[in-house]
């Protein structure tokens, strides 16, 4: 689920990529403030995007300053000081990372997860405790999630809902004080998430034929065509959905950048994940 | 409200240039783009904005929004015009429990189904529905609009997204344009490039 949404950085400016790099490391130092230092391991650029994003509606500029960090203790580098949508996306990073871990532990019992979840372990808790009612909605969809897989549910809009009402969920607790942006920003991520799911799936379909994995893309141990095409359709509308969220945002900067991951980023990455399953 | 700001034009704009400003944003936020999307009311409240900003600068002549999608109404009674009433006001789960207390599925129900399916988020459940009520009443142009709504955004999509992309100048480009810069310069006795 994690890694796809990214900017296209070929067509970012060159002060915006370096905004998002400064971001990232801020919610580096973000996680280990406000989760746990073994919190740090879970960030991911999805989420930097994602702060990029909301850092704008919630009305914050990114204050960055030049500093080192335990990963890079030799060269400084511009990084944005801790804010409350830092914060946030911190917490969302921990809660994220530790639900999905424990849901790789319940479904194909992979031996990482539960090593994981004991380093994850204390940042999960302060951050369960910033965000309860979230962490419970996620764990509510995952379930859910599992209750489709159980019974290998075909239509793929089901369990793509799940993943889709978690990113949901992300925009309508942000720290952004409108209401009718904090809908629109839900509805935008909503729709990400729709995307994601189905990105996700039709990039697991090899895996998930050889090791007998539920996956609403394959069906009796085979590429399931005509859900496959109708998946790639999907994929563009919700994309044109999330475009049509994005267009009632008051965004300036932040408006471009996402305008890149919706318009460019996104569309070439679905490119690639069909093109490799032709090649089969 | 500053009319400029909305529309998105310099203060020095001419008439033409508002005039077609203010086109592509009818196009943007029109109620029909939004119809299948729950967040058509906010898209309405932009449309007013963009229309008032409009009437400020030109005087006249904003189009009217055009109400919400339910224009054709339902021909089964009053059942189906409640849902389509508890669409407009985004209940969807009320919509849908209405819904399945009706029996008979004619063409509208499964085209409200649709639009039902669709604001939730479930837009290949969306597309079948709308496909079936396309079926049943070929030629309903509520229900043939949108079994293809599908199709035609996402090739509007890709259009978009050609055009986001910079349009590059390649080595082609390049060539051909200095031959023609060297055949003119030549033409009045000089020699840009002294090869060719």
């Amino acid at each position: 689920m994690f890694g796809y949404i990214r900017p296209f950085v070929g067509e970012l400016k060159v002060r915006q990529h370096d905004k998002y790099k400064a971001i990232y490391c801020g919610l580096c130092k973000s996680l280990g403030r406000n989760c746990s230092q073994s919190s740090r391991f879970a960030l991911q650029y999805d989420m930097a995007a994602f702060a990029y994003l909301i850092g704008e509606l919630a009305g914050e500029t990114f204050e960055i300053t030049r500093q080192s960090c335990i990963a890079h203790p030799l060269k400084v580098r511009p990084m944005a000081k801790d804010n409350k949508t830092l914060k946030y996306c911190a917490n969302i990073t921990s809660l994220l990372a530790y639900n999905k871990l424990n849901d790789m532990w319940i479904d194909e019992k992979k031996l990482y997860a539960p090593i994981g979840k004991a380093m994850l372990m204390s940042g999960y808790r302060k951050s369960k405790k910033a965000l309860d009612l979230l962490d419970t909605g996620m764990t509510n969809q995952l379930d859910i999630l599992h209750e489709y897989e159980e019974k290998s549910e075909e239509c793929f809009d089901y369990p793509a809902l799940t993943t889709a009402v978690i990113m949901e969920s992300i925009g309508q607790n942000a720290p952004i004080e409108d209401e009718k942006t904090k809908r629109a920003l839900s509805s935008l991520l909503k729709n990400l998430g729709i995307w994601l799911y189905l990105a996700d799936a039709a990039d697991d379909i090899i895996d998930d034929i050889k090791k007998g994995n539920y996956n609403p893309l394959t069906k009796n141990g085979a590429p399931y065509k005509e859900n496959i095409e109708l998946a790639k359709e999907v994929m563009t509308y919700s994309l044109v959905q999330a475009a049509k969220a994005r267009d009632l945002l008051p965004l300036k900067d932040a408006g471009e950048f996402i305008d890149n991951i919706i318009y460019l980023s996104l569309p070439a990455s679905a490119d690639r994940i069909y093109s490799k399953l032709n090649l089969n | 409200m500053d009319p400029y700001k909305v529309l998105g034009v310099s203060p020095g704009a001419t008439q033409e240039e508002i005039k077609t400003v203010y086109r592509n944003l009818v196009k943007k936020y029109h109620p029909d783009k939004y119809a299948d999307n729950p967040l058509g009311d906010l898209a309405e409240e932009k449309m007013q904005e963009i229309n008032a900003a409009y009437d400020m600068l030109t005087g006249s002549g904003s189009q009217s929004s055009g109400g919400s999608y339910s224009r054709n109404q339902g021909s089964q009674g009053s059942t189906l015009d409640q849902v389509r009433q508890l669409i407009n006001a985004n209940r969807i789960q009320e919509a849908l429990s209405a819904l399945d207390s009706i029996g008979s599925h004619t063409a509208e129900w499964y085209y409200l189904r649709g639009v039902c399916m669709s604001r939730m988020g479930m837009y290949a459940q969306a597309n079948t529905f709308y496909s079936t009520a396309y079926r049943m009443e070929p030629g309903n142009q509520e229900y043939a609009r949108a079994a293809n709504n599908m199709r035609n955004s996402n090739t509007t999509f890709y259009n978009q997204r050609s055009n986001m992309r910079g349009n590059d100048c390649s080595g082609c480009d390049i060539c051909s344009s200095l031959i023609c810069a060297d055949c003119c310069c030549e033409c009045m006795g000089g020699d840009l490039i002294g090869c060719c």
